[in-house]
């Protein structure tokens, strides 16, 4: 039982270990002398006297040894003491250690602020959500396409799954509320079921959880705040509970608690009401619910609740089958829903090519360090000769690259934060957008723990291939030739060449993945997408839905609202309807007049788009024959559609399509019979894809009320900065009650701003950008690196081929043929590469092949060029040395 | 013949610390030059030891509690280190003494009665 105490004595050893050294010597000269004083008196003289102290007390460095190691904890003492030499070293050589750190920062960096992004999507979900990674988001599907999920379902679901402890559900992405009380203010709330903060594990900080019974229908209507909101409107006042807020003329709804701060889900809420099962929600055909979310069961993973989900859907489809025929459940975890169904892919992808970014880095340092290791040899093998062992000089340069390492973690973890923020910055949709705030971007354990492993893994990576050539090292030779022997053999500069090979196959695979992606990115950028956009304004506009029951209210509202737009001077018109590049309009079932009979079951189906009148003049398209529709399409007169180039010439190729008549399905009931009264110019709906699908418009005015949002398009050469005042005077004088979401902004700004249309591929191509020319930059400070190291332990040799007579083009031509023959040996690997790779990214790609020449010849010819820059600026300057000085270069 | 060294200095690690306890009991708080000059007197010189390897017995002596150790004047007025025995050194000298006794009078009757037992085994 004497461990403790001994342990406790070793603590104190490695903690006094200076003042005890001290000690040791005194108390050992002391003894020598008393030895010496004795020998002395028996009649020895002086130095015999020494000279036998010295021998009966044996060894005295190595008895000190011994004692050292037994005073204290032997490990951690030489541990210290290599870190105090490496410490040393690094700081007699400040120019490499820079450039090391700089690297090393770099791609640890990129590395860390990538694994917070990917970390964000993949592993943390809505924020403050407990167990993120046991929470499912599932909605029904039907042909592949979201559909809503209908009350009943969720209900029949929640109770017959057996793979989750509990399900809930949200209503709405967001309803807006205006407070009528102290000054008008408009909030987002979602209705959500009354079950679902305990299912996400969070309670309210003040007041009370939900209740079921506050869903019963009659029930006094509550809400719960969130921390936010409950400080930006009520200054924290913890009186809240119990007030009444008055939301859009319904009756007092009670605040009953405030969430706690950072709590959102889904998304960047203001507050929360129960979902009150109404009666128009309890119809299975209404699919009214946004997603049904639910908490996995213990035991239970996604692909057994997929399996339980499907065979669930399969019962309900069989007995409601008007309602239910087609329709699957699908859960989703977080990032495929929110994010995208190839999240998981894609994040992986681009976190493999920060990897790779590291790699690069890795191969850099580890051609750096050999590099200085040769230049060390001299020294190294002094120190072996005087009796230090392989593993202790192995170990040493270890030390030395891991703190390297460390060094560059500790500032690759400031260069993440910055660039995470950055990145947020850059990619956070606009206020009051889907997936504001969605994500939370914070550095937690998990980011923590990944630099510090990428940091020492990276100082052990590029520390080994430099270690092990000392592991091999003959002694004599070293010592005999002054160091040149070890650097002339031809395994340091085999091991060189095969890092130069290396980073260059990396660095192609990187630039080339890169490159597609960014061609990819400017065709959809430049597309046209068949309409004038330059002097297009858009906004987004909610209507209450109480006060507009009627298609009489809804027209006339949008009429007044054109009227008074175009009132505005210098705004030539005004209309509503699908904005371009904004999504592909829902499809329905359609039948051309005189097509023969078609299986129900198999009825194609058309995109459809409800628009104004002048929709086309406002977008600038062409009516290519026909008219467009005027106010009184859908009022009186015939049934009238317009459709686009791409439906004519796909139906009614060579015939006039003006007169045609075609009609859609509601369900499986016909409707009225429409003619074709226009044709215009194809606009490309489809933000991503640049596809042009046939299309058929139809009156606003023609059809049932569609309440709730609704796009508004103008047409002026003023900018939307200019408008805002009138537009906002113009719509509260129509109806006060309407509130503007979105706008009024320019078209083409938005198109620009991230989050926007082209919000995803714009992020992921800057990223690639970013990664590539991170990687481009290493693999040329590499390449140029380890060549000059290489010619300029070269310039004896390059003087004496001077001196009898060698060119310059003799000597550039030896350098370059070495060193590009490495290149090009790694150019092919990675153009092969890069094929395989790029194939991955097929998907993502608009108007590229995934081997696009183009792209692989320009990084092919950029890192040719940095190669040959490497190449050629050393060994000029190997050329200008005096051959006199050269010769005696050591 | 290293061999043979070797050996000899194992059986002194073991008993080394039987032998400084014992000292320091007897004599009272003592520097390292002391216990070692003692242990050569006592052996008369018979146990050979290298003077230095005392000192690393003597820390983890200290370290396990049996001695402790203080600076102070030594007969020539010279700064010394001073051992002293403590009272778990008091046991675990009496401990040792024991097991050392114990040992002693199983060596003494291996060496006293095998030699009779073989011969009456082979005839």
């Amino acid at each position: 039982m004497s461990w403790p105490r001994v342990f406790a004595a070793r603590v104190r050893g490695l903690v006094f270990r200076d003042r005890l050294e001290s000690q040791l010597e005194d108390e050992f000269r002391f003894h020598l002398e008393m030895q010496a004083e004795d020998n002395l008196r028996t009649g020895m003289n002086p130095s015999e006297a020494h000279y036998d102290a010295v021998r009966r007390f044996g060894g005295i460095e190595s008895v000190k040894e011994e004692y050292r190691e037994s005073r204290t904890f032997a490990a951690i003492e030489t541990l210290l003491r290599d870190v105090r030499y490496a410490i040393r070293t690094l700081g007699q050589n400040p120019g490499f250690t820079a450039v090391t750190v700089m690297t090393l920062a770099l791609g640890i960096g990129v590395n860390a602020a990538f694994f917070t992004v990917t970390n964000a999507v993949l592993f943390r979900g809505c924020r403050l959500v407990d167990r993120n990674d046991r929470i499912l988001y599932i909605h029904s599907e039907r042909n592949g396409q979201y559909s809503g999920v209908s009350y009943p379902d969720f209900e029949d679901w929640r109770t017959q799954a057996r793979s989750f402890d509990g399900m809930g559900t949200v209503a709405d992405l967001r309803i807006t509320l205006n407070d009528q009380s102290g000054f008008p203010e408009r909030y987002t709330a979602t209705r959500i079921t009354t079950n679902a903060f305990r299912l996400l594990g969070q309670n309210p900080i003040i007041g009370r959880d939900f209740a079921s019974s506050d869903a019963i229908p009659g029930a006094a209507p509550v809400a719960i705040l969130s921390y936010g909101f409950w400080v930006r409107r009520f200054g924290k006042d913890p009186a809240i509970i119990g007030q009444t807020l008055q939301i859009n003329g319904t009756p007092l709804t009670i605040v009953i608690g405030v969430m706690p701060a950072g709590f959102s889900f889904p998304q960047n809420q203001d507050l929360w009401i129960p979902l009150v099962p109404t009666a128009d929600l309890q119809r299975r055909d209404a699919r009214t619910l946004w997603f049904v979310f639910g908490r996995m069961a213990d035991g239970a993973t996604i692909e057994s609740a997929r399996a339980e989900l499907e065979t669930i859907g399969r019962r309900l489809a069989n007995a409601y089958p008007l309602s239910n025929q087609g329709q699957v459940p699908r859960p989703h975890n977080f990032a495929e829903f929110f994010i995208g169904p190839s999240a998981t892919m894609m994040y992986g992808a681009m976190w493999g090519a920060v990897v790779f970014v590291l790699l690069i880095a890795c191969a850099n340092l580890a051609n750096l360090l050999l590099a200085r290791a040769i230049g060390r040899f001299r020294d190294i093998s002094v120190r072996m000769a005087l009796g230090a062992g392989r593993w202790r000089i192995i170990r040493q340069l270890l030390i030395e690259s891991v703190l390297l390492a460390a060094i560059g973690g500790f500032f690759g973890w400031w260069i993440a934060k910055w660039g995470v923020r950055a990145y947020e910055l850059a990619t956070n949709p606009a206020v009051g957008e889907w997936r504001r705030d969605l994500l939370d971007y914070s550095m937690d354990y998990r980011v923590l723990a990944y630099v510090m492993a990428i940091s020492i893994g990276t100082g052990l990576l590029f520390g080994f291939a430099p270690a092990l050539r000392f592991a091999r090292l003959d002694l004599n030779t070293v010592l005999k030739d002054g160091g040149r022997a070890a650097t002339g053999g031809g395994r340091g500069n085999r091991l060189s060449g095969l890092l130069v090979t290396g980073e260059v196959t990396l660095a192609v695979v990187l630039l080339t993945g890169a490159g597609v992606m960014i061609r990819s990115f400017l065709n959809i950028y430049t597309a046209d997408i068949g309409v004038r956009t330059a002097d297009t304004r858009t906004m987004l506009l909610h209507l209450p839905e109480a006060k507009y029951p009627h298609r009489k209210e809804q027209i006339s509202f949008v009429d007044s609202l054109k009227t008074r737009l175009e009132a505005i001077p210098s705004v030539e018109s005004a209309s509503i309807g699908p904005p371009p590049a904004g999504g592909i309009p829902g499809r329905r079932p359609y039948e051309l007049a005189g097509s023969g009979p078609v299986d129900e079951r198999s009825r194609p189906t058309i995109a459809v788009a409800t628009i104004g009148p002048d929709y086309f003049r406002t977008l600038g398209a062409t009516v290519l024959s026909g008219r467009e529709f005027n106010k009184f399409d859908g009022v009186s007169g015939v049934l009238a559609a317009v459709v686009n180039q791409r439906f004519a010439t796909q139906y009614w190729r060579g015939e006039n399509a003006v007169g045609q008549r075609l009609r859609l399905f509601d369900g499986k009931t016909p409707e009225a019979w429409l003619t074709v009264v226009g044709v215009v110019s194809n606009i490309v709906y489809d933000a991503n894809r640049q596809e042009i699908t046939p299309l058929v418009y139809l009156p606003y005015y023609g059809q049932r009320p569609r309440v709730g949002d609704m796009w508004v398009l103008v047409r002026t050469p003023l900018s939307a900065g200019e408008l805002v005042t009138a537009f906002r005077r113009e719509i509260s004088s129509l109806d006060r009650d309407a509130v503007i979401w979105l706008g009024p902004y320019n078209f083409d700004d938005r198109a620009r701003a991230t989050g926007g249309l082209y919000g995803d591929i714009r992020t992921h191509t800057v990223l690639f950008l970013i990664f590539a020319a991170v990687a481009l930059m290493l693999a040329s400070i590499s390449l140029y690196a380890v060549i000059a190291h290489s010619v300029s332990k070269r310039t004896q040799e390059i003087g004496v081929r001077m001196a009898v007579g060698a060119t310059a083009r003799d000597i550039l031509h030896l350098v370059f043929k070495e060193r590009m023959l490495q290149v090009a040996i790694g150019l092919t690997i990675g153009l092969l590469g890069s094929f395989a790779v790029n194939r991955t990214l097929k998907s993502e790609l608009v108007q590229v092949s995934s081997a696009d020449p183009i792209t692989l010849g320009f990084a092919s010819a950029v890192l040719i060029f940095s190669a040959a820059l490497g190449c050629w600026i050393p060994a000029r300057r190997a050329m200008r040395v005096d051959p006199a000085v050269a010769l005696r270069h050591d | 013949m290293k061999n043979s060294l070797r050996a000899k200095a194992a059986v002194l690690q073991g008993t080394l610390v039987l032998l400084v306890l014992r000292t320091l009991e007897a004599l009272g708080p003592l520097h390292g030059y002391g216990i070692a000059r003692r242990i050569e007197q006592i052996s008369e010189e018979l146990l050979q030891l290298n003077q230095g390897t005392l000192y690393p017995a003597l820390l983890r002596m200290e370290q396990e509690g049996w001695i402790t150790s203080k600076w102070g004047p030594s007969e020539k007025n010279r700064k010394a280190k001073f051992y002293s025995i403590s009272g778990s050194g008091r046991k675990q000298l009496a401990r040792e003494t024991k097991d050392w006794e114990r040992m002693r009078s199983t060596i003494d009757r291996f060496l006293g009665s095998i030699p009779d037992v073989l011969e009456e085994e082979h005839p």
